[in-house]
């Protein structure tokens, strides 16, 4: 501000007021943002010239016109979107001191003499030096002597610059363990494992990898690696997170396309413009569903501006999942760190302009997010076909008078129109001509700037696009398929060099470039960019075959190394293995530790493809959705035993089995999954229903395969699981667990155990969906399950009346006067627990009395349950979780007496006239947690004789429940979660 | 300008233990776990040897601060301003007048006005308005400072929570919990540093993308402690299982990763799973202790309102769910957790804040609901010498309209202008600041938006919200954006 002191007095009146009353304004309102310090918006008003050269909008003002200058506009607040200063209005007076001095002209002193020019904008540049970032030059491979591997002789040399060498190869054990687990995410069984350690074939090995390779699972292993990188899921995010109709479809056009081996270049080209190839065909249009997967907002506030947020998604991914670049950074301003400017971004941009906004409606030929699935060829002729079978009838519908006779016409006219097709997810675009595409400035729709047209990015490429030009009535500009040209190319230095890193990485653990989506500036730099050239080479001349790429990855020894770290010269020189010194041994993947435990269970479904199934959701799980159990479904046992990749991927519901162990994220591309280590995955495995019944399959598997000797038993177990035989020591840690555990059971073999499973809340339709016996789980031969009383729905919501939960009543028959006794045992998250008596069930409510023991209350309480519920008595009674705890109940005409704890008196005595006597069944709920009965014993009156012991009719024998426990540690052994 | 990024790349000197435990992350680098687990004895049973363990510390925050923990009580629906704590006297007098107002985005059309039914007063020594729809709360008014003029940019739900949490309207950005997580680590022993508790209604909207970490670890996610069932996931021992079989189990699985990591040596990973066992077996213990109220004495039970009856309303709950969250939550941070968010409302419509079909109605399901509780928690943490130490938020994901909605006086969306309470460590109890128009509709003198609310939480929690950040896709990412955000300096102490 050390020229305003300078400034003389001017004579102009104009400039007189300026001086006085605008300069002053502008230092005290506006300078902090728009003067010296910062000019937010690229706006200085802190000299004549800045005001006049305006912002990065331009212009902010209209010298006599104020209604029409954005200065006046914004200190108006007139716009939502252009509010200045944006934490306080400036005052009636101040906003009309502003007008009137542009009605005056916006009189400016002449300032030429002085200093406070908005400094030039830094203008951006492509230096050479950017031309040079090593993944921007074209692939230079190395030369390598014929006959060698040429992955052995690159990673070999650097080893041996070092005085390093390779590991020796691992033990065919552990080698075909490594490629199942890579090739196709499933453990091999014993007897494959056998099968290759006793082939003598010289090319057992190759052999072992084409034969994987031919495997449909192939398809589903490599197919979710590419899921991840397209942020893949089946809905659509955001408050109602409805499904994405059809994603599924695009999801099995993945898993097909690795399968069949669909060249790389053309997988690109079908995603990116899959519906303006030449030879398009519905499998071709499905993959557009690549540019549907996104998120989706059904109310946003900003519609143009959820528009560009739905292509930058589209470019942002793109450019990650292709071209290893974060484009997306230059979507408000230039690249920080890349040669990528902001024009760039919108030049990129335009290729994508003529796409039609999603919607998700779904059922009509004009639908932009579908398409039928059909050759776009077959749907244009179809199209042309209806209108002229549609136009006569048009006609005479317009004729007609008859009502009875229109309705017929309109009917057929909506029948053909609707086509009844089956639909996929796609883009569409409105027309050969795209909408213009300008820059935004800030990334604000509301902001436009220059114009621009298609073009590749500038530091990659120096020429324009060859832009087809459609029809008039061509269903889209072609431009994505120009842009599809470029990326699936040979020339471009980047699309070989990406794909061949995530394959490596998928490998290795570890790309030859760590950063598998950031191949820029701050990314890595490869590790071995040589080998990284060659890789990228062999493959496009290989025809851009995944297979063929997988191939020679894995005959390297580079690959078939041991993973082991004995080699301590080694170990200390490169602890972190990044000169390939050994393989790496790496963690499973969330879903491959999953379909790894079914197929030991020998459980796993293999049906493949389709819209998904549904895991089961426990009710905690539940209780965290707004609607829960809203848009979910019951999938049978058998779907829930098929390959995790067929999860349905609902975006606000991630499976917790899978999200523990650092599942995909559904918003933005993955390359790299984490592998956190962390306490809830142990209790995941430990003791999640999922777990406990493959552990049960398991057992019976073992019992079915090996017969009911014991050891033979642990050396099955370990033998499905790991694929080799225990050691003495493994044997005699499980015999001595085995022991133990059938002494625990035994001493429990009377112990009925229930445990609810529901939210305090449900969506009505999924409320529907459940069998009592879902909301609360037991014994289920002797007992019939209740889901006790929810409240009518309220928004498509039923909630729980505490009071009455689900509950469970013994079919052993009524008693109307008698004794119950047992020891109740309550679980750590166990709210409460009630004894039923003289119970019945009406409409899913039970009727009758309950002795609840409350844990939060620390009190038993003698309700019983009517129209209304009413507490009778209560009485203070300590509730520890874990011990079983006597209680005894005797209710004898209008007397009712209840022991607790081994008390010699009863702790709660009561004389009932109200309802005596009347007969009923004895029950059993609980609420939060799992409550069990131990030793439970019925009076029916008081003879002695007819004191009867009610155990689980259906329980597990002691042995067999020992051998799932020793099933579900074998599941536990880090040997299965980690591959070697 | 430095980006304050917390050492990520060798988690083992930026976190105690057993935070470590709970989240060794990708970057697990450690040859140390071993070491660690020596203190524990394990492997005085499992044998290895290790390297001695290294000093642990909480990550150290960018400026000193007494502030360590934060408990936000998210009023999910978006409360009513003008019926709680922004008086509006014009509004009241001009009841029923017809306005021009922005409903929803750019759609500005004619409303009849709805002046609060509420009586108000001014209370405390700072003379802070609220109304008598929170009389307890009222009794705390020198301890809050009211922010009357924070705005947002979505009129949904959907986006406005998203927005609330993680400042953008756009899904797959990390929250507000994850990035103090993030940037502080957590002091607690067994405890997840971040926990989030729901209302027994349901969820909000969008589910967990609102404690979601985004594109960080997914270490630094919210972890929800349920109300209901097993507080967090497969905690219990399955149905049939004692403690002591899963003890026994457990034993079983250490002795054989043992042999399996004799012949494996230098896999740290290795190490770090097996001790994860271990800490899932204490976390069956520390969880309970510290969801277990029954060690408060009954003074303090009652203060909470956990004894009181349910409202005469059939959606009500009564003070007693809410209270026990916030009972529990300052046990929480008694135990060090960082940041704990309650949602207060669930469900749709009048089961939360979002008052469509008539705000008085909503105000008496849902305020006593909160009243009592908040106020307990107000003078409990004072009591034990934590208010200074403990950052207290309240606010929800926008505010309501001045003009009247259905036909029982209900009040739409409104994020132009709505209100927030802030109370305890760093801040200026009894100040009101900023101001909405007559109305109370839209935000005008110091005027903020949500990202300054941020800024100022993670100003007070000792982190700078300009410099912290997480470098992903290419950029520093923050949480407030690249485009900074400001302390909202007025209410700092």
């Amino acid at each position: 501000m050390t020229w305003l002191a300078q400034a003389l007095e001017p004579t102009d009146p104009g400039v007189q007021f300026f001086e006085r009353t605008i300069r002053p304004l502008l230092a005290d309102q506006c300078y902090s943002c728009h003067g010296p310090e910062k000019q937010k918006g690229h706006l200085r008003l802190d000299s004549p010239a800045a005001i006049q050269a305006g912002g990065e909008n331009g212009a902010i003002l209209i010298p006599g016109k104020p209604d029409e200058s954005r200065l006046l506009i914004a200190v108006r607040y007139g716009n939502p979107d252009l509010q200045m200063p944006p934490k306080q209005r400036l005052t009636s007076r101040q906003v009309s001191d502003l007008a009137e001095w542009v009605k005056r002209g916006a009189p400016l002193p002449d300032d030429s003499a002085t200093a406070g020019v908005p400094p030039p904008r830094k203008q951006f540049q492509i230096t050479e030096k950017d031309r040079q970032h090593w993944a921007f030059l074209p692939l230079n491979p190395p030369v390598v002597p014929p006959a060698t591997n040429a992955i052995d002789a690159l990673v070999g040399a650097e080893l041996k610059a070092r005085g390093l060498d390779f590991n020796p190869e691992a033990t065919p054990r552990e080698l075909v363990r490594r490629v199942y687990f890579d090739l196709i995410g499933l453990p091999p069984t014993p007897e494959e494992i056998e099968a290759y350690e006793q082939n003598p074939a010289p090319d057992r090995y190759e052999r072992l990898v084409d034969r994987l390779l031919a495997r449909p699972q192939y398809g589903e292993r490599w197919g979710r690696h590419w899921l991840d990188v397209v942020r893949f899921a089946q809905s659509n995010g955001y408050e109602r997170d409805g499904e994405k109709y059809y994603a599924w479809r695009y999801r099995d056009y993945v898993i097909n396309a690795f399968n069949t081996d669909k060249p790389y270049d053309r997988f690109i080209q079908e995603q990116l413009a899959g519906d303006e190839l030449p030879d398009a065909t519905a499998e071709t249009v499905t993959a557009t569903g690549f540019q549907r997967l996104g998120v989706f907002d059904d109310e946003p506030d900003d519609k143009v501006m959820a528009g560009f947020d739905a292509l930058d998604d589209v470019l942002s991914t793109s450019s990650t999942a292709f071209l290893g670049l974060t484009l997306g950074c230059a979507r408000c301003h230039d690249h920080k760190f890349d040669p990528i400017s902001q024009a760039d971004y919108y030049s990129m941009l335009s290729f994508f302009r003529g796409v039609r906004p999603f919607e998700s409606a779904r059922s009509s030929p004009e639908s932009p997010g579908f398409a039928p699935l059909l050759a776009p060829a077959e749907f244009r002729a179809w199209q042309q076909r209806v209108q002229t079978e549609v136009k006569p009838l048009e006609a005479t519908l317009a004729a007609t008078k008859d009502d009875a006779e229109k309705k017929r016409l309109t009917g057929e006219i909506q029948r053909l129109k609707a086509g009844g097709f089956d639909w996929t997810l796609a883009v569409r675009e409105g027309g050969p001509k795209p909408p213009p595409t300008h820059v935004l400035v800030r990334g604000n729709a509301s902001s436009p700037g220059a114009a621009v047209e298609p073009a590749f990015l500038s530091v990659l490429s120096s020429t324009s696009p060859t832009l087809p030009e459609p029809a008039a009535d061509a269903p889209s500009s072609g431009r994505r398929l120009a842009l599809a040209g470029w990326i699936a190319s040979p020339k471009n230095p980047l699309t070989a060099r990406v794909f061949v890193n995530r394959v490596w990485h998928h490998h290795f653990g570890r790309g030859l470039v760590k950063t598998t989506t950031d191949f820029g500036r701050v990314g890595s730099p490869p590790t071995h960019p040589q080998l990284l050239d060659w890789l990228a080479t062999e493959f496009i001349e290989r025809g851009w075959s995944v297979k063929e790429l997988h191939r020679l990855i894995l005959r390297s020894h580079t690959y078939r190394q041991s993973s082991r770290t004995d080699n301590a010269r080694a170990l200390a020189a490169d602890p972190d293995n990044r000169l390939l010194w050994r393989q790496n041994l790496r963690r499973l993947e969330a879903e491959i530790i999953r379909d790894s435990v079914l197929s030991i269970a020998g459980d796993l479904n293999y049906t493949m493809g389709g819209r998904g199934f549904f895991p089961h959701l426990s009710g905690e799980v539940l209780a965290g959705q707004s609607r829960p159990g809203l848009d979910w479904d019951v999938s049978s046992d058998a779907e829930r035993s098929r390959r995790s990749v067929y999860t349905y991927v609902r975006r606000t519901m991630a499976i917790p089995l899978l999200e523990s162990f650092d599942y995909s994220n559904t918003t933005s591309p993955v390359g790299e999954r984490g592998t956190t280590t962390v306490a809830p995955q142990a209790l995941m495995l430990l003791n999640d229903d999922f777990l406990h019944r493959q552990a049960a399959a398991l057992a019976a598997r073992v019992i079915r395969e090996a017969g009911d000797d014991p050891a033979a038993q642990v050396r099955r177990a370990y033998r499905l699981a790991v694929g080799r035989s225990p050691t003495s020591k493994e044997v005699s840690v499980a015999n001595q667990l085995r022991e133990r555990q059938i002494t625990a059971f035994s001493a429990l073999s009377s112990r009925l155990t229930f445990r609810p499973d529901v939210a305090n809340a449900l969506s009505s339709g999924y409320f529907n969906l459940l069998q009592p016996n879902q909301f609360l789980c037991g014994p289920q031969s002797g007992w019939e399950y209740h889901r006790g009383f929810w409240a009518p729905e309220y928004e498509g919501i039923r909630v729980v009346e505490k009071n009455r939960s689900p509950f469970a009543l013994w079919r052993g028959g009524q008693i109307t006067n008698g004794a119950i006794a047992a020891r109740l045992l309550l679980s750590g998250s166990c709210e409460y627990a009630g004894v039923l008596f003289r119970s019945r069930s009406e409409n899913d409510t039970d009727f009758g009395y309950e002795v609840r023991g409350d844990v939060r209350e620390q009190q038993l309480r003698l309700i019983r349950h009517g129209k209304t519920s009413v507490t009778l008595a209560t009485a203070p009674a300590q509730l520890i979780a874990g011990r079983p705890t006597p209680i005894r109940v005797e209710f004898d005409g209008s007397t009712i007496r209840v022991w607790w704890d081994g008390a010699p008196e009863p702790v709660l005595q009561i004389e009932d006239r109200e309802r005596t006597a009347t007969g009923g069944q004895l029950g059993l709920r609980t609420w939060g947690g799992s409550a069990s009965l131990d030793d439970l014993t019925v009076q029916n009156s008081f003879a002695a004789a007819d004191r009867l012991r009610v155990t689980p009719d259906d329980a597990t024998p002691p042995g067999l429940r020992a051998l799932q426990s020793l099933c579900l540690l074998i599941l536990n052994l880090n040997e299965v979660v980690y591959v070697d | 300008m430095k980006p304050f990024r917390p050492a990520l790349s060798n988690p083992l000197c930026t976190g105690t233990r057993r935070q470590f435990l709970w989240q060794a992350g990708a970057g697990f680098a450690g040859v140390a776990l071993s070491g660690l687990l020596e203190k524990d004895g394990f492997f005085a049973r499992a044998a290895a040897s290790a390297p001695p363990a290294p000093t642990l510390h909480v990550r150290l925050p960018n400026r000193p601060t007494r502030v360590k923990s934060c408990i936000f009580l998210f009023m999910y629906g978006g409360p009513s301003q003008m019926d709680l704590f922004d008086y509006k006297p014009e509004l009241q007098k001009r009841d029923g007048q017809t306005v021009n107002l922005e409903q929803r985005r750019k759609d500005v059309k004619p409303g009849k006005l709805l002046g609060s039914k509420r009586k108000w007063a001014q209370h405390g020594q700072s003379g802070l308005w609220v109304s008598d729809a929170l009389p307890q709360l009222a009794r705390h008014a020198d301890k809050l400072a009211v922010i009357k003029s924070l705005y947002a940019d979505s009129f949904a739900h959907g986006a406005a929570m998203i927005q609330m949490n993680s400042g953008r309207i756009i899904q797959g950005h990390p929250s507000l919990g994850s990035w103090l997580d993030y940037g502080l680590g957590t002091v607690n022993q067994n405890l997840p540093g971040y926990v989030v508790m729901l209302d027994q209604r349901g969820g909000p909207i969008s589910g967990s993308a609102n404690w979601s970490s985004g594109f960080m670890p997914a270490t630094h996610q919210g972890t929800v402690f349920r109300s209901t069932g097993q507080p967090i996931l497969n905690l219990d021992p399955a149905a049939g299982y004692t403690a002591g079989m899963q003890r026994d189990l457990i034993d079983a699985a250490n002795t054989l990763n043992a042999e399996h990591l004799a012949t494996r040596p230098g896999y740290s990973e290795l190490q770090a799973r097996i001790a994860s066992y271990e800490l899932a077996f204490q976390l069956q213990n520390t969880a309970p202790e510290a969801l277990d109220l029954t060690s408060e004495t009954a003074a303090t039970q009652e203060m909470y309102g956990l004894n009181d009856p349910k409202g005469d309303h059939p959606l009500a709950l009564g003070p007693a769910p809410f209270g026990r969250q916030c009972l529990v939550a300052r046990r929480l941070v008694e135990r060090g957790v960082r940041f704990v968010q309650i949602y207060h409302g669930g469900g749709h419509q009048q089961q939360n804040w979002d008052a469509h079909n008539g705000v008085e109605e909503n105000l008496k399901i849902h305020c006593p609901e909160v009243d009592k509780p908040i106020s307990a928690l107000l003078t409990d943490l004072e009591q034990r010498g934590l208010l200074e130490e403990t950052l207290v938020v309240w606010g929800g994901e926008f505010g309501r309209q001045a003009v009247s909605q259905g036909e029982n006086g209900g009040r739409d969306h409104n994020p132009k202008g709505f209100t927030y309470f802030m109370a305890g460590g760093g801040v200026r109890g009894g100040t009101s600041y900023g101001e909405t128009d007559e109305f109370g509709h839209e935000a005008v003198v110091n005027r903020h938006h949500l990202k300054d609310l941020h800024a100022t939480i993670l100003h007070l929690m000792g982190l700078d919200p300009n410099k912290l950040a997480y470098f992903y896709g290419g950029l520093d990412q923050r949480l407030v954006g690249v485009e900074g955000a400001e302390v909202i300096r007025g209410i700092l102490a």
